[in-house]
């Protein structure tokens, strides 16, 4: 099977099935760590950040691809240093960077002093290096690479190189020279007369920059001479030494055998050294149980911990129980115990919330106590103390009640409004449990402040005990953290009522409720709610000018107008369809879809099939409207009228099949199945409209209605 | 006969060219570049083009790039053509920088019967653009289900007769398993395209760890576990990490559980006679999946032959 170019520890199976790996990757507050309430900034060198767990491959960055830029600006700097005043920052920045050869070569001519012509020398050499060294990013179908690269005759350059780092007096150039030198024999010799260069100075050098630049190559020569023990070793001195190297050094680092890696761990000289090994090994080969252990062992002052353990337990916080999290817990409970690294305070933190996660909730209780004896009382680490202490308190209670609720109320207030960077997944737990706890306790009401439950609101008990609950004249500072928390304010719930009664055709019950929801009940409908067409069409309805603008409200009191006239007998036909077309239109068929959505119901509907299924019939329904084209046509007094009234009738009953046949299973499914979705059915509305065969409506239809046509052609 | 060529830089040792020499293999089917459509991206890329380090001259060398699915997915109607185009010119652009010429390309797919219509509609565009003869790989679903899936507008097919089962820890091997076989090899009498017979002659390792199969490794067989103090024997093709360790680049946690699946001779023997049965002996062409060195030193140097001579 095919292992890739360019990520190389990733198979690509190019014949079998993808396979997932255990971990589950939930909803994330931030694309970059997934679940956590264990923030790693806290407490870890910023230097390792990229190193963080995340779901991309470096934390903060996703594919590292600097290579090109990642030196620029400490190369102007140090260049600026040594030149001082001589060249300008933005001339040496131009230089440096951008500027061509023929650039170089003329500035070369008109310098002066001794320094700024060492400088453009060395600049003239190191550009002809860039024929090598700078080498892009292939950008996909544009393969470039495919082709065998000329191999760069670099002999006079070397040549030259040579000449410069041997005679140069200043260190600063010397080094510099020694660098271009090794790099070009990387890329341009034998991996030997890289290493023979390399080595040439590399104990002279001060171990800055440009000698992690140059030990990476000399690391890279080791690989291809496949000598991995030191080239491994190499790579590990370069990611301790140099903090713009890290990725590099840690995507290069591959041990093969198990013999190359102890070879590695063989050639150290301290210690450190070798906790850096294993750190690296813990990052990328994902063991840092055995990472940990090892480190702890060499040294449990080692900072390198720190990164590992902010792994380690943003590893255990994902979904899916790994068995090594026993393990894990018991040897940073031991860990914390000793109080023997240089946060104590994090491990006791740390074994706290591994309890929490193993559901022991006193045991993550006394280390929590023990934490806050010695955790810094700085804003981050106290606020993530008091997070977990929290979330363990929260998700060790079995009941609730007002005593409970006094506890936590503080907490709650400070959680809910924390503005401190911290990770905070476990909100949502909290919020979850507390929920459930209400629901156990039979407090419906507030299980629903904590986690709204779109369905909730299909039971008319439940809707009015939240409306109740909500409309308190004193609330209690606990009730209004509560009222702060639900997502459906008071107001929602009128809206949704007032919606409801509408459509219900309870038009009294409706205008009372929605005075109560006064800024919902001014959404301006888009088209004319009163209108019909034999063909529907919304945006045509909403495009077509209106002299009246109907709001929510506005609907409401029209049809309560239009009841009160057809009560009294007044052009009842009239009035029933105009009714019935507000009463089709405020469904999901309808150009007045906006007066049913509000926040209970949803919004942004593209079909059926996304309205919540507890909602579903209800705003697809077509019986109020029905109910009133019926009671129209049974006061139609001409054919002209009775033929509209069973045109407009064929639509509901044709809505009605769709409610009952692909709209009922809610899975979007347009299979061309004509058993269940046959092209042509004969309506009712369809059947009674061929009498009228004489009328001017008719004849609308017919030109309109391409199945009308269908059927007439059918049926003749 | 023949074989695939899967690997990302093209390479022959000395076993390879002799094992090509002996039976008289002259054509090779190469694995140009895979495609994908990363989450990230908006458009599909292609991944891990050939590298050639050794001259494939003497060959016939047929192009051969697999497309995931999810490609075709994702693919809309109106990009269609801007892809194919791409493809084309990477196809072309490889084969140049060698100075391959060859009258055939082969894609390589599992699609689905959501993908049906797109991925038929870029072979045919793929046909148009570069005027040269298509073939495409058939999975044994893609057989038995083909009132579903369609069949393919190419000039034949290659029945990929491996990988029909689940990546799993259970004892059937993934790579080959009569009676998964069995399930569909009936439907092959019917199908009417033209079909050669890729045959599975690799191994892989199933990494597996808390009962979960968590990465693949990559042509490694039993020997390498065997000699191996790192690791227990639990079973002829199942090992269990006695410690932490490396091997052959990869890393095992103390616990891991390595499950090696291989294709012996006499599976080979074995799927021929099935496909023959199945078929009226209508096998065009063998193609052995894939040439490596690591894959032929677990076989006889005859094998080839021999199943060739099944064939009969």
């Amino acid at each position: 099977m095919t292992k890739t170019f360019l990520r190389k520890y990733w198979l690509i199976l190019t014949s079998a099935c993808c396979i997932s790996t255990a971990v589950v990757l939930a909803c994330a507050d931030s694309g970059e760590y997934m679940t956590s309430s264990f923030t790693p900034e806290i407490f870890v060198d910023e230097a390792y950040s990229p190193f963080f767990y995340s779901e991309l491959f470096y934390y903060g960055i996703g594919h590292d691809e600097d290579q090109l830029i990642r030196f620029n600006n400490s190369n102007v700097q140090e260049w600026s240093s040594w030149l001082g005043k001589t060249v300008k920052p933005e001339t040496l920045q131009y230089l440096l960077t951008t500027a061509s050869s023929k650039a170089i070569d003329s500035g070369a001519t008109r310098s002066s002093d001794p320094k700024s012509k060492a400088f453009f020398s060395y600049l003239q050499l190191a550009k002809k290096c860039e024929a090598f060294s700078l080498t892009p990013i292939s950008r996909p179908w544009d393969e470039d690479t495919l082709k065998r690269k000329p191999r760069f005759n670099a002999t006079t350059l070397n040549r030259q190189l040579q000449q410069q780092f041997t005679a140069a007096t200043d260190p600063f150039l010397q080094q510099r020279y020694w660098f271009q030198l090794v790099r070009s024999q990387f890329f341009n010799g034998a991996p030997q007369d890289a290493l023979h260069a390399f080595d040439s100075y590399a104990q002279k050098s001060p171990t800055n920059t440009m000698y992690y630049r140059s030990l990476s190559y000399a690391a890279g020569a080791y690989y291809k001479l496949k000598q991995y023990s030191k080239a491994n070793y190499y790579y590990s001195l370069v990611y301790q030494g140099c903090n713009e190297l890290k990725t590099t050094a840690h995507y290069s680092f591959h041990p093969q055998e198990e013999s190359d890696w102890r070879g590695t761990l063989a050639l150290c000289r301290t210690s450190d050294e070798k906790a850096t090994l294993w750190q690296m090994l813990g990052i990328f080969y994902s063991d840092p149980n055995r990472a940990l252990q090892e480190i702890y062992q060499l040294n449990p002052k080692s900072d390198k911990l720190d990164l590992l353990l902010s792994r380690a337990v943003n590893i255990a916080e994902q979904p899916g129980i790994d068995s090594s999290q026993v393990a894990l817990t018991r040897f940073i409970s031991r860990v914390a115990e000793a109080r023997n690294t240089t946060k104590p305070w994090i491990w006791q933190q740390a074994a706290g919330y591994l309890n929490t996660l193993a559901d022991n909730y006193t045991a993550a209780a006394s280390w929590y106590a023990k934490a806050d004896a010695t955790t810094p009382k700085t804003d981050l680490p106290q606020a993530q103390l008091r997070l977990l202490k929290l979330y363990n308190t929260i998700a060790g209670s079995r009941t609730i009640d007002s005593k409970l609720e006094q506890k936590l109320l503080p907490e709650l207030q400070w959680l809910y409004h924390l503005k401190l960077d911290i990770r905070r997944s476990c909100v949502g737990a909290i919020d979850k449990k507390l929920a459930s706890l209400y629901t156990a306790s039979g407090d419906k009401a507030k299980a629903e402040c904590f986690v709204h439950k779109s369905e909730f609101f299909a039971s008319p008990a439940n809707t009015a005990a939240l409306k109740t609950f909500l409309s308190k004249p004193s609330p209690s500072p606990y009730d209004q953290l509560c009222y702060e928390r639900s997502e459906i304010k008071k107001e929602d719930i009128s809206e949704y009522q007032a919606i409801q009664y509408t459509m219900a055709d309870h038009i009294d019950e409706a205008l009372a409720v929605i005075k109560e929801a006064d800024s919902a009940s001014k959404t301006i409908l888009r088209g004319n709610p009163f209108n019909a067409r034999i063909r529907d069409c919304h945006d045509c309805d909403h495009e077509a000018p209106q002299k009246i603008k109907y709001s929510k409200a506005d609907l409401i009191k029209k049809l309560k107008e239009l009841k009160d006239k057809i009560a009294a007998g007044q052009d009842v036909y009239t009035n029933a369809v105009l009714a019935g077309n507000a009463q089709y239109n405020i469904t999901q068929y309808g150009n007045a879809r906006v007066f049913y959505e509000c926040k209970i119901y949803g919004s942004d509907n593209s079909g059926p099939w996304s309205i919540d299924s507890a909602y579903r019939t209800t705003l697809i329904s077509m019986k109020t409207a029905i109910r009133y084209y019926t009671l129209a046509l049974s006061a139609a007094k001409d054919d002209e009228q009775k033929a509209k009234c069973q045109y407009l009738l064929a639509k509901c009953q044709r809505n009605e099949w769709y409610n009952k046949t692909i709209y009922a299973k809610g899975d979007n499914d347009f299979a061309d199945d004509t058993e269940r979705n046959p092209a042509f059915i004969e309506w009712d509305g369809f059947k009674a409209l061929k009498q009228y065969a004489n009328t001017k409506y008719y004849n609308e239809v017919l030109k309109e209605c391409g199945y009308f046509k269908t059927y007439t052609g059918k049926t003749h | 006969m023949s074989f695939y060529y899967w690997r990302t830089t093209f390479s022959l040792d000395s076993q390879e060219i002799h094992t090509l020499r002996d039976n008289t293999v002259d054509t090779l089917y190469v694995r140009y570049f895979d495609v994908d459509w990363p989450a990230a991206d908006t458009a599909p890329t292609p991944l891990a083009p050939i590298r050639f380090e050794s001259s494939p001259a003497g060959y016939t060398i047929i192009p051969v790039v697999y497309i995931r699915n999810k490609v075709f997915e994702k693919l809309t109607p109106a990009a269609l053509p801007g892809f194919t185009n791409n493809v084309h010119t990477l196809i072309q652009r490889i084969s140049q920088s060698q100075a391959i010429v060859s009258r055939e390309v082969q894609f390589d797919c599992d699609w689905t019967e959501r993908t049906k219509d797109t991925y038929f509609q870029f072979l045919r565009t793929y046909r148009t653009l570069s005027k040269q003869a298509l073939s495409c790989t058939i999975r044994l679903h893609q057989v038995k289900y083909s009132g579903r899936t369609g069949i393919p507008p190419v000039d034949h097919g290659i029945l990929m007769y491996y990988n029909m089962g689940a990546i799993d820890t259970s004892s059937l091997s993934s790579i080959y398993d009569k009676s998964i076989s069995h399930r569909y090899t009936p439907s092959l009498r019917s199908y009417p395209l033209t079909l050669d017979l890729a045959l599975p002659v690799f191994t892989w390792g199933l990494k597996v760890r808390d009962g979960k199969v968590v990465q693949l490794l990559d042509k490694m067989n039993t020997g390498l576990f065997d000699k191996d103090s790192s690791f227990r024997r639990q079973s002829p093709n199942r090992y269990t990490a006695a410690q932490g360790c490396f091997k052959s680049g990869y890393y095992f946690q103390a616990g891991d559980q390595v499950k090696i699946e291989s294709v012996s001779a006499g599976d080979l023997k074995e799927i021929v006679t099935d496909v023959n049965q199945h078929t009226n002996h209508h096998i065009r062409n063998l193609i052995f999946f894939d040439l490596d060195s690591q894959n032929l030193q677990s076989y006889d140097k005859d094998l080839f032959k021999e199943i060739l001579a099944h064939t009969d």
